[in-house]
């Protein structure tokens, strides 16, 4: 975030030397001028850092054009016009940066003021469209695609009165119009981002790890390993025990029932945690054995925490209200480290799934046999972003073995002993679930693109109906 | 004919639209010299228009009068090099309220006590101004946020918004104060019985059309627009003197950066319309004649005329600097 600062400062620099220069130009230019227009520049933003384009670069990239015309807050109507530009979600595409539901696209103008677009505005062109006679609002309308304009009616915009980029909302015909909010004059900056502020937290001790925003939500949702805590406002926090974090350092075996080492956590070690200020709070081991009202808090009344303690705070029954150390970015757990997991190794299953619990007939399916049923390859989005994946239908193979009708949940088990649980529904809802092959020959792994990944479950041995 | 006459430039609230236009023309009338040119936008923007937009306006006059000193006073103009204005007067307050139609889902059932209960139901279309950029937006917030003290039911504002928005609003409670916060993308789900639209006038229309049963609005203007109106208790509707300090309770807080200077915090308070003259306006004069205008006894007849209630005298904030016309109208803002 510094980074980009120090490129934001740097650029903003030169863009106040080009503002500067636009500025003291003659007010009245004439065509032997510089046209203000070749000199305008569009500052385009993402992950990878800034590309600065000029206007005769945009208009190398594929255009879109369409009416766009606006009702203000107020019901004023500006009438539809003829637009050209760039659709945003062609932009994104130029900057190659992966969109998902998660991201939006701001938009600043050069005075500063910005507004985000969401991915369903830039993909889908999700407005809300009014009739441009009386600005009544249309249940249906036609397609809407967001752009960032630079050409009204053939001609380019009027740097004075708009700036050289505008961002429109343009469909086919001249039948709608949508909310001012969204044309935004003066634009000089269009950046790809997540929503809201992304974080990590890294967890030393025997082992070192760093657990994601995604990973720690998708750990900390009620269905895993998520407690919640009431505070004296009636506010519920919601996270994740403290204990569960600490084992999965706290020697080798970092994921598996017996993950927590309690005769370790008996003797005693201390846990320090430490905030993002550098404060910290130190907690012995042993008072917090498997407690599950010691809770690292990502979440208060179902949304992040305020900034006060963004990302984490520890809160809980148990915890004096001193020790509440919000800010947390750390876990430092002390016991000795060492170089490389030694964990027992996966044991060998033979290459076999077992099909049990709540079905007709109890089946195991050999290596060979999964790999001669039809198989397909599915794109979904995987903790490490999208990923392709290549099984068998999970409907199919529940099918083999005759699902009963009172069945209501699934249970996988990976050989590790973690288990994790979904409803049958959700995955009979969606075709795309499947029992993927792992890179090791005959270990499988659960995609369940409509669920969370701690769902996800590698190396599964056994999947039991309930 | 126009062309003899000096133009006035008003940038308004929406929800002074129906006061502000009679108004024009009975100041008109006294005054055909001056041809009145208004405009009626959220207030964020109606500021916006003079700080950012560099726009020659005369008069200034918003919804919620907190917004003059955040983004006024604190913004510079390059062409002097002094803040845009440096006092306002509080001239009106307003309630809020929720404005239904005969038809309304549960309409019959509806009251004072069970309102936050029947609006949580998943069959009642709510419509809620977008906080980003009206009054009306944040300060429906607000009385979520004080709901849940004074029903002792800290659920109140979850109940309703929670799995509403793709990304939530937040609350939090450190025991004194209740802040909400917008995030950055206020959009509905598509399954959602919350709608949002960009401004509090647009949820008229809608509530006009049946298309939702229910609306957070001000007072004044649910009675203009002969909608029915279910008044909600003093420490709800944050315009009664006597609450200011249960109103202070909360605040709304933008997520994101949305000024180039200013990341706003909306505090509760007392409802209170502001009106000034930027230091840039081209027709100073004229616009103190306005505002003597809208303080006079004509002035005040037409806004209890439109159910806009004005304050008596009038709140000055910086008293000093405000021109010596209008000056004796009001008093010193630490004596309200």
């Amino acid at each position: 975030m510094h980074r980009n600062q120090r490129i934001l400062i740097a650029f903003s620099f030169l863009l106040i030397l080009a503002f500067l220069f636009t500025a003291c130009a003659p007010t009245v230019v004439e065509s032997t001028e510089v046209n203000e227009n070749q000199e305008a520049t569009l500052t385009l933003a993402g992950s990878g850092g800034e590309e600065v384009i000029t206007l005769e670069k945009l208009k190398t990239l594929p255009a879109t054009e369409g009416q766009a015309g606006i009702v203000s807050s107020t019901g004023k109507i500006t009438i539809p016009e003829l637009y050209k530009g760039v659709a945003v979600k062609d932009l994104v595409e130029y900057l190659g940066i992966p969109f998902d539901p998660t991201m939006g696209v701001a938009i600043t103008a050069e005075d500063g003021y910005s507004m985000t677009l969401s991915y369903d505005q830039v993909l889908n062109g999700l407005f809300i469209a009014y009739s441009p006679s009386d600005g009544k609002e249309l249940p249906l309308h036609d397609p809407l695609t967001v752009i960032i304009a630079y050409e009204r009616a053939g001609q380019p915009l009027n740097s004075k009165e708009e700036g050289s980029f505008r961002l429109m909302v343009v469909s086919e015909k001249n039948n709608q119009i949508v909310d001012g909010h969204w044309s935004v004059k003066w634009v000089n900056k269009m950046e790809v981002k997540t929503v809201g502020d992304t974080w990590a937290l890294d967890v030393n001790g025997a082992l070192s790890s760093t657990v994601t925003r995604d990973s720690f939500e998708s750990c900390g949702s009620p269905s895993c390993h998520g407690k919640t805590y009431q505070d004296e406002n009636g506010q519920t926090w919601l996270g994740v025990p403290l204990w569960i974090l600490v084992g999965d350092v706290d020697d080798a075996d970092d994921h598996s029932e017996t993950a927590y080492n309690v005769e370790l956590a008996e003797e005693g070690y201390d846990i320090n945690l430490i905030s993002e200020d550098g404060e910290s709070i130190t907690l012995d081991g042993s008072t917090i054995i498997k407690d599950n009202q010691v809770i690292l808090a990502n979440k208060v009344n179902d949304t992040e925490l305020p900034d006060l303690f963004f990302p984490l705070r520890l809160v809980g029954t148990n915890v004096d209200q001193a020790m509440m150390l919000g800010k947390i970015s750390e876990i430092v757990v002390d016991v000795p480290p060492i170089l490389a997991a030694t964990a027992e190794p996966v044991p060998d299953n033979d290459g076999e799934i077992t099909l049990t619990g709540l079905v007709n007939t109890e089946t195991v399916i050999k290596d060979a046999e999964l790999r001669a049923l039809e198989s397909m390859t599915i794109s979904a989005e995987g903790k490490d972003g999208p990923q392709d994946f290549t099984g068998v239908s999970l409907n199919e193979l529940l099918q083999t073995a005759g699902v009963k009708p009172d069945a209501t949940k699934l249970v996988f088990t990976a050989a590790d002993g973690y288990t994790a649980e979904v409803s049958l529904e959700d995955v009979q809802n969606d075709p795309n679930s499947i029992l993927a092959f792992m890179e090791t020959p005959g270990e499988y792994m659960i995609v369940l693109p409509g669920s969370p990944t701690s769902s996800w479950v590698k190396t599964v041995v056994k999947v039991e109906l309930k | 004919m126009n062309n003899e006459k000096t133009p006035l430039v008003v940038f308004a609230a929406g929800s002074l639209i129906i006061p502000f236009d009679h108004l024009e023309k009975g100041f008109e009338a006294r005054y055909p010299n001056i041809d009145v040119q208004a405009e009626y936008h959220g207030s964020i923007q109606v500021i916006r228009h003079a700080t950012e937009l560099h726009k020659p306006i005369d008069v200034i006059a918003t919804a919620d009068a907190s917004l003059l000193p955040m983004l006024m006073y604190s913004s510079i103009d390059p062409e002097t090099g002094i803040p845009y204005a440096d006092w306002y007067i509080r001239f009106a307050s307003n309630r809020l309220a929720i404005a239904y139609h005969p038809q309304s889902a549960y309409a019959k059932d509806i009251n004072s006590d069970n309102w936050y209960e029947i609006l949580s139901r998943p069959d009642v279309k709510v419509g809620l101004a977008d906080p980003r950029f009206d009054a009306v937006g944040y300060r429906a917030l607000m009385t979520y946020a004080l709901a849940g003290q004074k029903y002792s039911c800290p659920t109140i504002f979850t109940d309703m918004f929670y799995g509403q928005f793709t990304f939530p609003l937040g609350i939090f409670s450190d025991g004194l104060i209740t802040t909400v916060t917008v995030p950055e993308i206020l959009e509905t789900r598509p399954d959602s019985h919350v709608l949002v639209r960009g401004a509090s006038v647009e949820l008229i229309a809608l509530l006009e059309a049946g298309e939702i049963d229910y609306a957070f609005e001000y007072e004044s203007v649910i009675r203009q627009h002969g909608l029915k109106m279910l008044k909600i208790p003093p420490e709800l509707n944050l315009g009664e003197a006597d609450y200011q300090e249960y109103y202070s309770q909360v605040q709304v807080d933008e997520d994101f950066q949305r000024f180039s200077s200013v990341k706003p915090v909306f505090r509760g308070e007392r409802i209170g319309y502001g009106i000034t003259i930027p230091e840039n306006a081209s027709h100073p004069e004229e616009a103190e004649l306005f505002i003597a205008y809208l303080l006079s006894p004509e002035g005040r007849s037409i806004m209890a005329g439109d159910s806009h209630e004005m304050f008596d005298p009038v709140i000055c904030d910086q008293p000093e600097q405000i021109p010596s016309s209008l000056s004796s109208a009001c008093q010193d803002h630490n004596t309200e």
